[in-house]
């Protein structure tokens, strides 16, 4: 959708940008497989350990299989621009996930470091997806550069909403809080953290591992204003992501961009 | 007699420098994991043939260029992200006698420095715009991964014959070789017959290379990884293929029976491996390898006498008389 909106947005669709959008959700999807490659598959013996195995060998040749697939496609087509878009792309949220992995390990995080690794791990593709389609239909480098920092503002924002179902209760279907264990962080836990006193800094970073403990965390977190700090963050990418959009000429296209703006901040889950 | 690599290198000891900063270079990163993941295979790196091989084919044909670099950068690169992935599918804790990427840093972050490696070569290509490259490599891309996919297949159903580990085997070993010894004759001279007979040369290099490493995983010598890893893998080989082809039903039985569910003993698969050697497996492989060499051999020779053509031919010899 984004590829396709922001194709429109700047000219005439046509083949190129349907190259887009294939390579986009082709690589989109790979990593998304690479993501499912679990650790602790050998640290203990039976049948669960060898299933683990077993997923791990076709996630990573399945997510291998699919990035040499969008690569072949954009090359047949030589479409390099566009591949070289969604390559530094997957390079991006590679980046951003072992930064996520080194930090977590450690729970550093700075504002600062948190929002480097957002942007890198999930705002670089839909970024990517908007830039690859604004190239498919017009020259002018101006708005490409809009249309991909427009793309990194709403990815962000589409994050932070993320992070902020796993804090409410607005009828998500995520289970509650699962974000603080699997991934570590969200911008609600790093300002909650980084605005208490340092004993308190030292208890819950003790809680987060600690699956008993979550429903203390969250309360913490509530307690701070790390909710509200958060959301706050929030409509300030997406009221950027809008302005962007309203320095280019109205259109159906930019309507609907606009709509689908609205959808990622206000959706229900 | 086989040269030391030493020796071989000399033709193209000033290139090797080149091509050693510029993947230097393209292995840097502003991420502090990857920075210390990339120093540690760095400090480990293996032999470098693929980069003399693609070093030497450019300048067999011509003279060694930017082009040719690239080349060897691309490859090399994608080479690396290949085995680290590779360890994530099979498991494996160990690589080229240390421990593997997966083992250090766990599958997550092996699969995604894998990933930002692959990237990372085709970023740098699309950069230069060596696009003539990207599309000599491209086939060796599809061909490793669909190799993979097939030996995976394989090794679960043990009904392998020898035409399918020839195809395994061409196209996860001999196809980046190939495509490598043709980039890099391709970026020394325009002349498309040349630039395929030297990509058969890597094609039949490549498959007598791995032959090689395939005997060892039988043979005695120090090879950096423990004996029988392949049986453990249950990665069907040349020599157990034939040896199994040449069996009596019991035995084919009795030794399919310990590769399925004995791989992790190490008294059963000295049995499958004192079986292979018992029953000639290896003499029959290291034939085969020879047959391939002699290929290579004769591409070779129709080339004029050059320090590359030597060094190549050198290079040929080292690839199946090595000791590890």
């Amino acid at each position: 959708m984004f590829v396709f909106l922001c194709a429109k947005i700047c000219g005439e669709i046509d083949d190129a940008s349907y190259h887009a959008a294939s390579l986009v959700e082709l690589l989109h999807t790979a990593t998304l497989v690479h993501d499912d490659v679990v650790d602790d598959s050998n640290e203990s013996q039976g049948f669960f350990s060898l299933n683990a195995i077993w997923k791990n060998k076709i996630a990573v040749l399945v997510g291998d299989y699919l990035l040499q697939k969008g690569f072949l496609i954009a090359l047949k087509n030589k479409r390099f621009e566009l591949l070289e878009i969604v390559a530094e792309a997957v390079k991006e949220m590679s980046e951003g996930e072992l930064l996520a992995i080194s930090k977590a390990r450690r729970f550093d995080f700075d504002e600062e470091s948190y929002f480097k690794i957002v942007r890198k791990k999930t705002a670089s593709l839909i970024s990517a997806a908007c830039k690859a389609g604004a190239t498919s239909t017009t020259e002018d480098k101006e708005v490409i550069q809009k249309m991909k920092l427009f793309g990194e503002k709403i990815g962000i924002a589409f994050q932070l909403r993320d992070e902020l179902f796993d804090f409410g209760s607005n009828g998500t279907s995520k289970p509650l809080g699962i974000d603080l264990k699997e991934k570590g962080i969200s911008l609600p836990l790093v300002y909650a953290i980084n605005n208490a006193s340092e004993s308190e800094q030292r208890k819950i970073i003790n809680y987060i591992n600690n699956e008993e403990k979550l429903e203390e965390v969250i309360a913490f977190v509530k307690a701070s204003g790390g909710i509200e700090y958060a959301q706050k963050a929030m409509q300030k990418y997406r009221q950027e992501a809008t302005e962007i959009l309203q320095s280019l000429p109205a259109s159906e296209a930019r309507t609907s961009l606009e709509d689908l703006v609205n959808y990622v901040i206000e959706r229900k889950r | 007699m086989i040269k030391s690599l030493e020796t071989i290198k000399q033709p193209i000891e000033e290139e090797l420098k080149i091509f050693e900063k510029m993947f230097q270079e393209a292995m840097q990163s502003p991420v502090p994991l990857l920075e210390k993941i990339n120093n540690y295979i760095f400090e480990r790196k293996g032999k470098q043939m693929r980069p003399m091989f693609i070093l030497l084919c450019a300048q067999l044909c011509g003279k060694i260029n930017d082009g040719t670099f690239h080349a060897a950068t691309f490859v090399e690169l994608l080479h690396t992200a290949t085995l680290i992935h590779d360890d994530v599918v099979d498991d494996a804790n160990e690589r080229r006698g240390s421990a593997s990427v997966n083992a250090l840093w766990k599958n997550k972050v092996a699969v995604t420095v894998g990933d930002y490696w692959f990237t990372q070569a085709l970023i740098i290509s699309l950069k230069h715009k060596q696009y003539r490259l990207l599309e000599i490599v491209s086939h060796a891309v599809k061909a490793l991964i669909e190799g993979e996919l097939l030996q995976s297949e394989k090794a679960r159903k043990l009904d392998i014959e020898e035409d399918i580990y020839f195809e395994i085997i061409r196209q996860k070993t001999a196809s980046l070789i190939a495509a490598g010894c043709a980039a890099g004759a391709a970026s020394a001279t325009e002349d498309a017959e040349l630039i395929e007979k030297i990509r058969l040369f890597g094609e039949k290099i490549g498959i007598a290379f791995q032959i090689k490493d395939d005997l060892f995983d039988y043979g005695t010598d120090d090879v950096g990884k423990p004996l029988g890893i392949d049986i453990k893998e249950k990665k069907m080989t040349l020599p157990l293929i034939y040896a199994l082809n040449n069996a009596t039903r019991s035995d084919k039985k009795r030794i399919i029976n310990i590769v399925k569910k004995h791989n992790e003993n190490p008294e059963k698969v000295n049995e499958v491996i004192e079986f292979v050697r018992a029953s000639g497996g290896l003499e029959y492989a290291e034939k085969a390898m020879l047959k391939y060499q002699a290929d290579a051999f004769e591409i070779l020779h129709s080339f004029p006498t050059s320090p590359a053509r030597e060094s190549l031919e050198d290079l040929v010899n080292f690839s199946t008389d090595r000791k590890k």
